[in-house]
């Protein structure tokens, strides 16, 4: 596949995206599905999309992949590791972005200087399939996208998540990753989380920093900071004053070759309430968790 | 009537987000979300095929309010697929805390799958803070679901709308998110149907309505062709679970298909999809 050159819109390339943690380094192959469909099969009829991967090897650019086409009426699924594989970037690249880009803003392998007609309210909910996979084993899969104004350059964003996704098993691995990614360009901010684990009673048994360069993930393996226990499942808190960060679950049982995924959702989703409201519930949280 | 008056007034369309910001927030709401309470999800559970359904119930108040003391209680009730109370269970969440409930141990293998909720009650600081009250903050529980195959595999997935509405800290009475009929849905999942992938998959569908709900699934192959459909009628708090099997599978052959789904009761009311893998092996994605 070739890759693209020339000038980035990035407006364009983030209508339709998702940032995506390479996890071949666990020894699971990494899997993005597209479609050319609006999942509320509501708008953008007919539309076709090109497909693009940037990838990313320790915060830098290594390019941007141009996979494909994909219409309507037209799902699959893009296998990561070789198209990385086909740039020789397989022992470098740990973290990528799925895009989808109206075909009319792509001609061969530049973006076309034509006047931008669509924003990403156009493209909501215009989700990619992340799926990972053991070799010769069972796949598991969640949709997700790149949130909006995610990391925007002049915002001040922060990140809390809370969730319950940690399973403990002999026979599973159970790992927190947070993708560090920006919608603006020359992101460099790394971001220096806390992670709290706690077991059911409500009893804090570990507690990590973690840094997560820019254009990156970090990939935390839960049993390495486990006391041993009895119990099964915990829960944690995650923080970080300066940048935002995407939370993903995924718990593999190497046994059955099982592969569990799921996103955190961020505290907003828990408010129904003005964003003012919001707002300063979440930075108190993030403040009181930090110690500010 | 607010709604209507700007929506289908001579307002003009661009006009009305901004309009509608200008109006206080009990104006802008509607009349079982004007004061502070809780909004809860109902999920789906199974008990068949060697998987048990865990739900870990998280204590989010602490989370959202980690400098004061959440400790609180809470409900839950189990329904079967047609929507029928099974049983209720109640049970105390410490600050932090998670209580795990297994369906299994609340169900007899009589019921071979249904629905679920669960309401913890906003604990008495966060009901005393002062943004609670006077900013009408209702709590949305986005809690996660694990199915765990065997005792030993497990498969997490979160809830995907809306379903009770409880008052203040009541743990009683609630009312239904979706109180009023809205016209049905369609939902194309993005996910790829593709040979080799899976050996089943079944299509998860709940109703949150009070009224019954005909959905249909259809398994199309990439370009539009059809390929099979299958329809089903949801009780209100009910269930179906669409199953695509291997020999439905086989009928793409080689190609990639996808499904679409018609007549969802609500507005975010969309499939999940379970995958059953040769090994034994599960997996459960929100669409």
């Amino acid at each position: 596949m070739s890759l693209l050159q020339g000038t980035i819109d990035y407006g364009i390339l983030h209508l339709a995206s998702a940032p995506i943690a390479i996890m071949a380094k666990e020894g699971l192959r990494t899997f993005a599905g597209v479609t050319g469909d609006d999942p509320s099969n509501t708008r953008n009829a007919g539309m076709s999309f090109v497909v693009l991967l940037s990838v990313f090897a320790e915060s830098k650019l290594l390019g941007r992949i141009i996979v494909g086409t994909v219409g309507p009426c037209e799902h699959y699924f893009i296998d990561i590791d070789r198209e990385v594989a086909e740039q020789g970037w397989q022992d470098i690249a740990s973290f990528c972005v799925a895009h989808r880009v109206p075909s009319q803003y792509i001609n061969e392998d530049r973006f076309v200087n034509i006047p931008v007609m669509h924003s990403h309210k156009d493209f909501t909910m215009y989700r990619t399939v992340v799926q990972y996979g053991v070799d010769s084993g069972a796949l598991g899969s969640v949709t997700y996208e790149t949130p909006p104004n995610f990391n925007m350059a002049g915002a001040n964003p922060s990140f809390l998540s809370f969730s319950n996704k940690i399973y403990i098993h002999p026979d599973s691995d159970s790992y927190l990753v947070f993708l560090n990614y920006s919608v603006s360009p020359d992101y460099t901010k790394t971001s220096n989380a806390s992670l709290m684990l706690y077991t059911l009673g409500g009893v804090c048994v570990s507690q990590l920093s973690i840094t997560v360069p820019a254009l990156d993930c970090a990939c935390v393996r839960i049993s390495d900071i486990l006391p041993d226990g009895s119990e099964n499942f915990f829960s944690f808190v995650a923080v970080s004053s300066g940048s935002a960060l995407l939370p993903i679950s995924i718990i593999v049982n190497r046994r059955l070759g099982g592969v569990s995924v799921e996103h955190s959702h961020p505290p907003q989703e828990y408010l129904f309430a003005d964003w003012p409201v919001v707002k300063r519930i979440k930075t108190e949280a993030v403040n009181t968790i930090s110690g500010r | 009537m607010l709604d209507f008056l700007i929506n289908k007034s001579f307002v003009a369309r661009r006009v009305r987000p901004w309009l509608r910001d200008k109006l206080p927030i009990s104006l802008r709401r509607r009349k079982n979300l004007r004061k502070f309470g809780s909004i809860n999800e109902l999920y789906f559970w199974r008990l068949d095929r060697g998987i048990d359904t865990v739900a870990p119930i998280q204590n989010y108040f602490s989370g959202l309010f980690p400098g004061l003391e959440t400790a609180t209680e809470g409900k839950l009730w189990v329904f079967d697929h047609d929507g029928a109370q099974i049983t209720t269970l109640e049970f105390k969440l410490p600050h932090q805390g998670t209580h795990l409930v297994r369906m299994s141990e609340l169900v007899n293998r009589d019921h071979s799958y249904g629905t679920f909720m669960w309401q913890v009650r906003v604990p008495e600081a966060v009901a005393r803070h002062s943004l609670i009250p006077s900013g009408m903050v209702y709590f949305a529980d986005r809690g996660y679901v694990c199915y765990e195959k065997n005792k030993c595999q497990v498969a997490f997935i979160h809830g995907v709308d809306r379903y009770a509405v409880f008052q203040g800290r009541d743990m009683g009475a609630s009312s239904l998110f979706y109180r009023k009929s809205t016209p049905a849905k369609s939902w194309v999942p993005e996910f790829p149907v593709q040979p080799g992938m899976q050996m089943e998959l079944d299509v998860l569908i709940l109703n949150r309505t009070d009224r019954k709900c005909e959905c249909s699934m259809v398994l199309h192959r990439n370009g539009g062709e059809k390929v099979y459909e299958l329809t089903t009628n949801i009780s209100p708090r009910g269930c179906s679970m669409l199953t695509v099997d291997r020999s439905v599978l086989r009928l793409l052959d080689k190609d990639i298909g996808y499904l679409k789904v018609d007549g969802l009761p609500t507005t975010w009311g969309r499939p999940a999809l379970m995958r059953h893998f040769d090994s034994g092996a599960i997996s459960v994605m929100h669409c």
